[in-house]
């Protein structure tokens, strides 16, 4: 009795735990390509939200926004030149204000127009966030004016000769005021976007399995040409290419270099390989010793093999650089004899400058690092090739929540990070000493020369494309002499995918812009 | 005066005689050895370790190359006869690293046991010894302990304490304490009954005699065969937390660590994957092949 | 009984809070701040600060820890995600069945493989089946689980294309992952049934039942492998409690989004209320593992049949003298 007793009792708490187990159903098994038309896109990881101006703007998102979202201009990567968005034309009122046109026939997802006031909402909506401090910060709110439905006004704090790259960016895609409201508020929007106007909207999302979404059938600017993308989410970067490879999936975001290396004269397959502004930057707490000694740093940019580096690293996705700026970059200047660059290698005069330093005899200092990318690898590079100059590098992979909080503490020895910014000066906040670890949640602690610190103001306001970039040319040949920073190459986009999809853009900082996309 | 022998004298007389016989017989731990010898199974895997300690001993002599020896020139070269395991991603020699991998793996896998069963040690005893309410309090907060998997807790714990050798084996005893602690408990609750403890509380051996003397000798036998398991395990732990970034890192020549970081080479480079799992599972097999010898000599109603 | 049962659900109480504690514990010393991952590397000061305080991470540890046990008890709420904001019980919702799943698939495929090749072995002991199974056992329980996933993804889904790389769309997905932690269940079962079956071949009672005539089929199955299974369920407990955290490798390695997985993910960003709900969540899943093992013990066992009895004090006794 008892006995049957306690097994009815197992078999109904198994029976329990089984039925609390059967909430998500199985994902199903991928159409066969054909009649419907759907792209399969894998992707690293679950994005933080879908409502760009409320949440931290990461890699993750950035895919995901450019097709929910359009931005007020659309930058072309064939042209290296901006083109009209919603924004249809667009005149400059003065150093600080622009004035754009909408098209009249922007609609977002849930059937709201867009409007010259949602454009504001919008500025305004991620200004006050300020989770998205890099993009918004600029804005000059009560400057801004609707001028009628369909005219506004984009003013800015200071004059911004990069303003069009922000505007371009995936966090500026611009949300319907009304849609925001009714679909709940930004919180709302984050899990189910409908504000935005983009050429593919929302319909499902399984955390950690896929984000599905459908063609908008209002878009502007045509039909688009996928009834269905699939944005599977496959964290493993290995598992991303078999999906590939076994049809599963027909684009491959963020892919290892070595496997799409691998792929390279398939033609089953296209790789695409674009530079990109973002260069690998190893940046020194200058503000102590032994990095406040600069024939130091200067030895150690020259103890680095930035050829083989690049090529081991990156695996030929990637170019080496040779000044604090991507030679990608639209500020960069080449290093044209005027001064000492030391983003070369030359291992004697390495040694040479060390002997001559306050530590002959080396010294031994920690570097902070993510484990993503390729970071790990540059790192064990570097402390291979410093030890040569006797230098010894404890490695220090940090979690990124760490990371960034000791960087903007000033909290380490240097670290190792890549950022991503259209705009020169956000960079060169890494570089002033006015600026701090704190305001510019990082940098080298150095304190240039005062000339640096006059260019760095003038340069930041000048509307005019030539002198600007006289200045900005003089801006690193200071700062590359004083090597506050090692740059050790810079890592193109590479995206794989099965050879008949096209279209396929890329923003300047090397964000993936599906929207456009289609099949031979 | 025979009517004077009571069933309670016959126990004492029997006890003693008992305590003879140990005496003169040969110790259970030589006997054990003796059993232990025959097993050709454990002996293998006793000699495999000993082959595995020698190579941690040799390995600047062994390793043709440094751990840290990268060529950018040769890189992902297949095993050759000048590279026997081919080189990395980095041009460093595979089979060297495997070699100083060893220097890794079995301390790290021993300490972290070794830990394990002292933290483990001082609870489980002061459970068993003391039972009713101490031994109530210090099992059900096991049971807590417990309840969170061990792998988890360990993952947690290392990643509060951060990177480092150090803090991986802090993770890994600290997550594992709770499974000793029992297994001493129990190891010393068999033997508290027995009758040589109570003639020794008899003759008025103090707490800490009676435990260290009298109890923790004679439980040896399960401990120790626990013991052995649990490096297996541990090292296999280590390798896994150092698989997923949690560990030691690179370019310590970890065989775990050496494994993630050669996981994206699978497709291109799969051969950089097999020496060092290999290599784990070598160790661990050797040490559970001892271990399993180790049980059957310690408690031969088995074989 | 059924007070029994209530009493170890009771039990799950002071589990939580523990777990809690611990966990809390590990979050005040651990470095870093979940703001980060929130707000955003780029963040000013000022609106890191109100992140703080709109999460209430500014309040003192004991009102956060008082706060947080309070609703999970009373409402079963685990609080919301730092990084998404959603509520940590839904989101462990949709990733517990994959892990659970995982879990006890590999644990049954083990047991139907291996208990047959453990009985047989103990019974034919010292054959070749005995000496290839036991091999086979040892292989199994010394491969490292992330390297066996590791090869037999290269070899299963690069090199043959037989097998998905990653995902469960469907049944074939499964097999990897659940090969991958039934190996070594396989071998620890196999090991365990054998040895316990050995001890119990030897017993009066199988000699009395062959003594009876009784063919040695059903001697072996009746009346051995009856009284071999006890040691082997109270195995089945423990192995489903280590699968449950070493699923984290297997999830990791074939991109399946289970709970380990998400666990590791929010330990990575500081994502505390979901590392807690994770973990709370196993302690839960284990302790009702526990409970239905320790039923079905009782079910086999008859001599602990009487611990459930809540005065059964005497009647063990008598039954212990009748034996």
């Amino acid at each position: 009795m008892k006995k049957t007793l306690a097994f009815a009792l197992a078999v109904l708490l198994i029976i329990s735990t089984a039925a609390c187990s059967s909430a998500p159903a199985s994902t199903p098994t991928p159409s066969a390509k054909g009649a419907s038309q759907k792209l399969v896109v894998a992707h690293k990881g679950d994005p933080g939200g879908l409502f760009a101006q409320t949440i931290a703007n990461s890699t993750f998102n950035g895919p995901l926004d450019y097709l929910l979202y359009d931005p007020l201009v659309f930058y072309d990567n064939d042209s290296n030149s901006f083109k009209p968005c919603i924004a249809e034309k667009w005149e400059q009122v003065d150093s600080t204000h622009m004035k754009f046109y909408l098209r009249k026939d922007v609609y977002a997802h849930d059937g709201n127009q867009i409007k010259a006031s949602d454009v504001i909402y919008t500025l305004k909506t991620g200004q006050e966030s300020g989770k998205v401090a890099s993009y918004y910060d600029r804005f000059d709110l009560k400057e801004c004016k609707v001028v009628d439905d369909y005219t506004v006004i984009v003013a800015t704090k200071t004059p911004d000769p990069y303003l069009f790259y922000t505007l371009s960016g995936n966090a500026l895609g611009i949300v319907s005021e009304a849609a925001v409201k009714a679909g709940g508020g930004p919180d709302a929007q984050q899990t189910k976007p409908t504000a935005g106007s983009g050429a593919y909207k929302f319909v499902s999302w399984e955390r950690g399995l896929k984000i599905v979404l459908a063609r908008n059938d209002r878009y502007w600017g045509g039909k688009p040409y996928f009834d269905t993308i699939e944005v599977r989410i496959i964290t493993d970067i290995s598992a991303r290419m078999m999906n590939l490879e076994s049809g599963d999936v027909d684009v491959v975001l963020d892919p290892d270099v070595t496997q799409a290396k691998a792929l390279l004269g398939n033609n089953k397959f296209k790789v695409d390989n674009i530079k990109t502004i973002a260069s690998n930057m190893f940046l020194m707490n200058c503000s102590k010793a032994p990095f406040n000694d600069v024939k130091v740093r200067q030895a150690m940019a020259l103890a680095l093999d930035y050829k083989s580096d690049v090529e081991v690293a990156m695996k030929g996705f990637g170019y080496v650089t040779d000044s604090i700026f991507a030679n990608a970059h639209p500020a960069y200047a080449a290093p044209d004899g005027s001064y000492t660059n030391y983003y070369h290698y030359d291992l004697a005069a390495a040694k040479k400058l060390m002997a001559e330093s306050k530590y002959p005899n080396g010294f031994t200092f920690t570097l902070k690092y993510t484990e993503t990318a390729v970071y790990p690898a540059l790192a064990q590079l570097m402390q291979n090739q410093l030890a040569q100059i006797g230098i010894k590098v404890v490695l220090a992979p940090t979690a990124s929540t760490v990371f960034y909080t000791d960087a903007a503490a000033g909290n380490f020895d240097m670290y190792l990070a890549a950022p991503s910014f259209a705009d020169p000066f956000s960079y060169l906040n890494f570089f002033d000493g006015r600026v701090g670890f704190q305001k510019a949640n990082g940098g080298c602690g150095w304190q240039g020369p005062e000339e640096l610190n006059t260019l760095i103001d003038k340069a930041k306001v000048n509307m005019d494309e030539a002198s600007r970039k006289e200045m900005l040319k003089k801006i690193q040949a200071i700062i590359n002499t004083n090597v506050p920073a090692l740059v050790l190459g810079s890592q193109n986009r590479v995206l794989v995918a099965k050879a008949d999809v096209q279209g396929i853009k890329y923003q300047v900082n090397g964000d993936i812009i599906l929207s456009r996309a289609g099949r031979k | 005066m025979a009517k004077l022998y009571t069933p309670a004298m016959a126990k004492i007389d029997k006890k003693k005689a008992k305590l003879k016989g140990r005496i003169q017989k040969t110790s259970p731990g030589r006997e054990a050895w003796k059993r232990l010898r025959r097993n050709k199974l454990a002996i293998g895997g006793l000699v495999i370790l000993g082959i595995l300690v020698l190579i941690a001993i040799f390995a600047n002599y062994i390793a043709p190359e440094g751990i840290d020896n990268q060529v950018l020139t040769r890189t992902l070269q297949t095993p050759s006869t000048q590279h026997l395991m081919g080189t990395d991603n980095f041009g460093r020699d595979i089979f060297s690293r495997v070699i100083y991998g060893t220097r890794i793996s079995l301390p790290v896998g021993f300490i972290c046991t070794f830990l394990a069963f002292a933290f483990g040690g001082v609870l489980g005893s002061i459970a068993a010894f003391y039972g009713g309410r101490a031994d109530n309090l210090i099992m059900r907060f096991m049971d807590i302990f417990q309840s969170i998997p061990p792998l988890l807790m360990a993952i947690a714990i290392a990643a509060s304490l951060g990177n480092g050798v150090l803090n991986l084996v802090l993770a890994i005893s600290l997550s594992t304490t709770p499974g000793r602690s029992r297994v001493i408990r129990a190891a010393i609750l068999t033997v508290k009954s027995n009758d040589y403890i109570e003639s020794a509380r008899a003759i008025g051996a103090s707490s800490a005699r009676q435990l260290l003397k009298y109890m923790l000798p004679n439980a040896m036998g399960p401990i120790l065969t626990n013991f052995t398991f649990g490096v297996a395990a541990a090292i296999l732990t280590v390798s896994s937390m150092s698989y997923i970034g949690l560990g030691i890192t690179a370019p310590t020549p970890e065989w775990g660590s050496m494994l993630s970081s050669s996981k994206e080479l699978m497709r291109v480079a799969p051969y950089t994957l097999y020496f060092p799992g290999l290599m784990i599972m070598i160790t661990v097999l050797a040490i559970n092949l001892f271990g399993d010898g180790l049980r059957d000599a310690l408690d031969p109603r088995l074989k | 009984m059924l007070r029994y049962i209530i009493k170890r659900l009771l039990w799950m109480i002071p589990v939580v809070v523990g777990v809690v504690c611990i966990i809390f514990f590990l979050s005040v010393i651990t470095p870093g701040d979940p703001v980060t991952s929130l707000v955003g590397a780029d963040a000013p000061p000022e609106v890191r600060e109100a992140m703080r305080e709109k999460l209430g991470l500014n309040d003192p540890i004991y009102i956060q820890f008082v706060n947080y046990t309070v609703k999970i008890i009373t409402r079963g709420d685990f609080g919301n995600s730092y990084i998404t904001g959603q509520p940590v019980f839904g989101e462990l919702m949709t990733r517990f069945p994959v892990t659970l799943k995982l879990t006890i698939a590999s644990v049954i495929v083990a047991l139907i493989l291996s208990v047959p090749l453990g009985v047989v072995s103990a019974v034919k002991r010292n054959s070749w089946i005995d000496n290839a199974s036991m091999a086979l056992s040892l292989m199994g329980v010394s491969i490292p689980q992330f390297w066996l996933g590791l090869m037999t993804l290269l070899l299963f889904a690069v090199k043959l294309h037989l097998l998905p790389a990653s995902g469960i769309a469907g049944i074939s997905g499964w097999v990897l992952p659940v090969l991958m932690i039934g190996v070594g269940n396989m071998g620890n079962f196999a090991r365990t049934t054998r040895a316990s079956m050995l001890e119990v071949i030897q017993q009066d009672y199988i000699r009395t039942a062959r003594a009876k005539g009784q063919t040695e089929a059903a001697v072996i199955i009746r009346h051995g492998l009856r009284n071999a299974l006890i040691p082997i369920v109270a195995n089945v407990g423990n192995i489903i409690g280590i699968s449950l955290g070493g699923a984290v490798i297997a999830e990791s390695i074939f991109s399946l989004s289970g709970v380990g997985q998400y666990m590791l993910n929010a330990i990575n960003a500081r994502n505390w209320p979901s590392v807690q709900g994770g973990i709370i969540m196993l302690a839960i899943a284990f302790s009702i593992i526990m409970l239905i093992m320790d039923l079905l013990y009782a079910a086999i066992d008859p001599r602990l049949k009487s611990e459930f009895r809540s005065k059964g004090r005497l009647f063990a006794k008598r039954k212990q003298k009748v034996a």
